[in-house]
């Protein structure tokens, strides 16, 4: 596999990843916008949701990749023995985005009729043993296919997303695994919050 | 050539035992530290020169190099942190 599938930052930083990431942050809001994706985290996505306005969507990515860059920013800051930049953290962070491209074009497929189809069948009779046969072939092929996606597109944005974390603060081994975790968890919580006060208020 | 600065059986690091005036074949014998330029690795070796060559700027040698700058930035500071430790020895 291309290393620089999963890790461009040996390339890309600065203010050309700046530019890349945003654009990839204004594709993602276009095309979720149409496709009823949306982004409660910095590393979640849903389908299947109520579609978003592309401001709010923009108002959404936007803000967990700030909250999710400021916070690895700090700790390298902190943890790092070099002199790191924002401008490289926040870059290669916005890059990280790109892979969330094709899990917006995930959500043009049928996935909520076909869990909302399975799920009235486990409830109307769960004992049933042929509890899938009313449910054809292509649509469990469909589920699996995505299923799969969503796995693949979740452990590209994380290594991307440690990769930059890596390489822009020149944090190694054990002690980078650990921040990037504490980052994660941090972000999510801050995410949260940023949901209800922020994002919500945007028509 | 490549100058060793380790021995090939045991791994420890090398001392120059005789230097060669080649214009009067003068030989003089002793035991003599590397310099720390010389106990690095070529490639580190020829980082220095790099960045020597371009002023100390990080992003000219990126640019030249084809990394991103915090690459060149990390290789630098690996360096330094490898230079102290010769140094320390």
């Amino acid at each position: 596999m291309n290393k620089n599938i999963y890790n461009p930052f040996n390339k890309i930083a600065g203010v050309q990843a700046l530019g890349i990431g945003l654009t990839a942050i204004i594709i993602i809001s276009i095309i979720a916008h149409f496709s009823g994706v949306t982004f409660p985290s910095i590393i979640s996505a849903q389908t299947g949701t109520n579609a978003m306005s592309i401001p709010r969507l923009l108002v959404q990515n936007l803000g967990h990749w700030i909250i999710f860059s400021t916070i690895i920013y700090l700790f390298g800051v902190f943890a790092s023995k070099s002199h790191i930049r924002a401008i490289d953290i926040f870059g290669t962070i916005a890059v990280s985005r790109i892979p969330f491209i094709l899990f917006s074009f995930l959500g043009f497929l049928p996935i909520d009729g076909i869990t909302q189809k399975i799920s009235a069948a486990v409830k109307t009779n769960p004992a049933d043993p042929n509890l899938l046969s009313d449910v054809p072939l292509s649509e469990i092929s469909i589920l699996i296919v995505f299923a799969l996606l969503t796995l693949a597109i979740a452990v590209w944005v994380i290594a991307l997303m440690y990769n930059a974390f890596r390489i822009s603060s020149n944090i190694k081994g054990e002690k980078s695994a650990i921040l990037f975790i504490v980052a994660i968890i941090l972000s999510s919580i801050f995410s949260y919050f940023y949901e209800i006060m922020i994002v919500r208020l945007i028509p | 050539m490549k100058l060793p600065i380790t021995c090939p059986s045991c791994e420890a690091e090398l001392k120059v035992q005789s230097l060669l005036c080649d214009k009067c074949q003068t030989n003089i014998n002793g035991s003599f530290d590397l310099p720390v330029f010389l106990k690095l690795d070529l490639k580190e070796q020829n980082f220095i020169m790099d960045f020597v060559q371009t002023s100390g700027s990080l992003k000219v040698m990126a640019q030249q190099l084809n990394l991103s700058y915090p690459t060149v930035r990390n290789m630098l500071d690996d360096l330094i942190g490898k230079i102290d430790t010769l140094k320390n020895k």
